[in-house]
C-alpha cells in the first residue's frame, strides 16, 4: 500500500462529513418533513404559523385560479402559479377548514412552479397559497363561495 | 395495479404536462358512518412524488383537505417523447400506489 494510514483516515472522515452535510441539505431543501405542526391545527392562524413560523409574508407574485362560486365544496379545482424563480415549494390552505393546511408541493429539476389540484372546502372561505422562493415567502388568496360544503 | 391511478403525459413544445387521478378515499377521520354513527377512520394520501426517468421532479405532502380521488396536474421542461413519468403515493396506513405514463 502506498498511502499512509493517517491520510486514509483523514480522507474517510472528510467524505463522511460531506455525506452527512449532503444528506442534511437534501432533507431540508428537497424533502422538508411532513408538516405535522400545520396539519394538527384546527384554526387558520396557528396552522399557518405551524407551516411558516413567524416569517414575513410578501403579498405579491402568486396567482390563484379558483372558482368564485363552487357548487360542491368536496371538490374545488385550484391552480396556483407564480412568476418567481427558484421556487422551492407551494403550499395551500383553506382558512375556514377544520384542518386549514391542505397540501404542499416541492419543485425539483426542471419542473415549473405550477400546480393544479382539487381541494375540499367546508364553507365559503379564502384559498390561500404560500410560495417559498429564494428563501422568501410570498402569498396570494382567492375567495370561494361554497354552496354545498365538502365533508372535510 | 391498473385501478390505482389514471395518468397521462403530453409534450407540447418544450413543456410536458402530466395529469393524474389517483383512486383513494381521502377520508379525513371526522366523517361519521351514516348507518352506525361511528367515525370513519382517517385514510388519506400523505406523500406523493413524481419522477422523470427515475429522477424526482415534483413531490408533495398532502393532508385531509385534498379531495377524494385526487387530481394532480403539473408541468416540466427537459423531457422528450418516449420518456417515462412515474407517480408514487403513500398513505397514512402505509399503503402505496403507482402509475406510469410514457410521454406522447
Amino acid at each position: 500500500m502506498n498511502f499512509s494510514k493517517r491520510k486514509f483516515i483523514q480522507g474517510s472522515l472528510y467524505s463522511g462529513a460531506i455525506a452527512i452535510l449532503g444528506k442534511a441539505t437534501f432533507l431540508q431543501s428537497a424533502f422538508a418533513e411532513w408538516p405535522t405542526a400545520a396539519f394538527d391545527e384546527t384554526e387558520y392562524g396557528p396552522a399557518l404559523k405551524g407551516l411558516i413560523g413567524d416569517t414575513e409574508l410578501l403579498e405579491s407574485n402568486v396567482t390563484i385560479d379558483a372558482p368564485a362560486i363552487a357548487e360542491n365544496g368536496a371538490t374545488v379545482p385550484v391552480k396556483v402559479s407564480t412568476d418567481l424563480d427558484n421556487v422551492e415549494w407551494i403550499s395551500l390552505l383553506g382558512d375556514k377548514n377544520p384542518r386549514p393546511w391542505i397540501s404542499r408541493f416541492y419543485f425539483h429539476g426542471k419542473s415549473k412552479p405550477f400546480v393544479s389540484t382539487r381541494i375540499k372546502l367546508r364553507e365559503s372561505s379564502n384559498v390561500v397559497a404560500i410560495v417559498k422562493a429564494d428563501g422568501k415567502l410570498y402569498t396570494g388568496k382567492s375567495a370561494v363561495k361554497v354552496t354545498a360544503g365538502g365533508c372535510v | 395495479m391498473a385501478d390505482e391511478m389514471k395518468i397521462r403525459a403530453k409534450l407540447s413544445g418544450s413543456t410536458t404536462t402530466v395529469k393524474a387521478i389517483m383512486y383513494h378515499p381521502m377520508e379525513s377521520g371526522s366523517r361519521k358512518d351514516k348507518e352506525t354513527g361511528e367515525l370513519i377512520p382517517a385514510h388519506f394520501i400523505k406523500e406523493v412524488k413524481a419522477e422523470l426517468n427515475g429522477e424526482i421532479i415534483i413531490s408533495g405532502d398532502w393532508g385531509t383537505g385534498v379531495s377524494k380521488n385526487p387530481y394532480w396536474s403539473f408541468e416540466f421542461d427537459g423531457a422528450k417523447a418516449g420518456d417515462t413519468v412515474k407517480i408514487t403515493w403513500t398513505d397514512n396506513l402505509g399503503e402505496t400506489g403507482v402509475g406510469e405514463a410514457v410521454i406522447k
